[in-house]
């Protein structure tokens, strides 16, 4: 980040053809998809292996506390999208307290995912009980991670809106935090789909 | 020559290398080294999963399977699976090249320096997460007639940390994603997808940490996650990093 700064120059208006963030987040978030997808593939051959099993297992997960983490992530997406036209209009306490709202819920998401672990574990299901709980444990703890790393990227995000006039390249990266917070969203309707509703 | 260079590439134009390539003997420049040192790459990719191939570890075998299957195993083609495992010791040295190649690279970034040592170091280990099991093969199949309980202890201590020694990696990934992102976004001496890409690989090899905890399913070293989406994204990074570095010293040579 050395060498000749350009003038700031703040993006102002979406033409409607402008592409969010910088082009390589892009190779990261649909790269991510793919994984993901191959994880949804696995979820749907154990599904199909042994519908039963997993209708059994299944009824073990607390169903409101998914519902709950799902309403939270969602409107976290919502405060991210407002956060970044917020920075875009100018108006950076607006986006920073957006930025924050954003965090207090990925903050949320972690605690929820955090007491469902422990009353799972405590109940006895492990990863080691079934292939339902080794999948459930392996790819909500993947998403969670997401999750984590989110965290950290909304933290860059909200430095740089803070500031009254990002540059262009800076509101690049703001795009490009926002992006990956609605893929972590995403990959977690379907993961909630999979996990607590098939079936 | 080095402080130049460095000098050179902090001041206005950080992407044209200002200071004229020293030259050795016959004209062979540090471009056209480099230019040799990046083909390593595809050489990689080639002797690792041929070396694979030959022998007869794709796709790899169950890791649960019995000490007297492992043994009689190893009994079958022994010579062939010699030879493979000399060819994959062989791509784990070629892969040397290619963390010389981007070393050279990253030490141009303005304030990269340490990331571009960090790349050598993690791309160093991952020569060694490479060879160390093709010699712990090597060993298991040396002796066919003997315990086949410990053939199974060596068959695991080469092929736990093939598939799962994935640190290394994640280090040089890391390292590389960061540099190239920490360039001038106005100027960048590589493309700014690569850090990105390089983070999405090196987030990719999380799973395989996984793998000593299954003997079987996706996780487990021949699973789906494991193995297979690994292997892909392995291989296909070092395909990537070949195009780009190629790319990038043709644009120099121009």
């Amino acid at each position: 980040m050395t060498g000749v700064r350009t003038e700031p120059d703040r993006v102002i208006a979406d033409d409607g053809e402008h592409m969010p963030g910088e082009a390589g987040i892009w190779i990261f978030v649909l790269g991510d998809m793919v994984v993901f997808a191959v994880c949804f593939a696995v979820l749907a051959l154990v599904h199909a292996q042994d519908p039963a099993g997993y209708a059994v297992a299944q009824d073990v997960l607390h169903l409101w506390l998914g519902v709950v983490n799902t309403v939270v992530l969602v409107t976290s997406s919502l405060t991210m999208a407002l956060a970044v036209h917020a920075a875009r209009a100018g108006r950076p306490r607006r986006a920073a307290s957006l930025v924050l709202a954003t965090m207090a819920g990925a903050v949320v998401f972690v605690a929820v995912k955090a007491v469902e672990y422990t009353d799972l574990v405590a109940a006895g299901h492990t990863a080691r009980s079934s292939d339902f709980f080794l999948y459930y444990f392996c790819f909500t703890g993947l998403h969670l991670l997401h999750v984590v790393i989110g965290l950290g990227v909304l933290a860059g995000v909200l430095r740089i809106v803070r500031r009254t006039a990002p540059t262009r390249h800076e509101m690049g990266l703001v795009e490009s935090g926002a992006g990956y917070w609605h893929m972590v969203d995403l990959l977690w309707l379907v993961l909630f789909g999979l996990l607590y509703t098939l079936g | 020559m080095t402080d130049l260079r460095v000098r050179a590439a902090t001041t206005a134009d950080a992407t044209v290398d200002t200071v004229p390539d020293s030259a050795g003997p016959r004209g062979l420049t540090e471009l056209r080294v480099q230019q040799w040192c990046v083909w390593s790459a595809p050489l990689f990719v080639v002797l690792l999963f041929g070396g694979l191939l030959l022998a007869g570890w794709v796709p790899p075998p169950a890791p649960g399977m019995t000490a007297a299957e492992v043994a009689a195993m190893y009994a079958q083609n022994p010579d062939l699976k010699r030879l493979g495992f000399i060819v994959v010791f062989l791509g784990g040295g070629v892969s040397a090249g290619l963390v010389a190649a981007i070393h050279h690279q990253l030490r141009r970034i303005p304030g990269a320096r340490p990331l571009a040592l960090l790349q050598v170091m993690g791309g160093t280990l991952g020569v060694a997460a490479v060879s160390a099991p093709a010699i712990v093969w090597m060993a298991a199949a040396y002796r066919p007639g003997r315990d086949p309980e410990i053939t199974q202890a060596l068959h695991d201590m080469a092929f736990i940390p093939f598939i799962g020694n994935l640190v290394p990696f994640l280090v040089q990934a890391v390292a590389i994603g960061v540099a190239v992102l920490m360039q001038d976004p106005d100027r960048p001496r590589l493309p700014r997808w690569l850090g990105f890409y390089n983070l999405w690989t090196a987030f990719l090899t999380l799973p395989g940490l996984l793998l000593i905890f299954f003997h079987g399913g996706a996780f487990a070293w021949n699973g789906l996650l494991v193995f297979w989406v690994v292997a892909t994204v392995f291989g296909g990074w070092f395909l990537v990093m070949f195009t780009v570095l190629r790319a990038r010293l043709r644009a120099e040579a121009a």
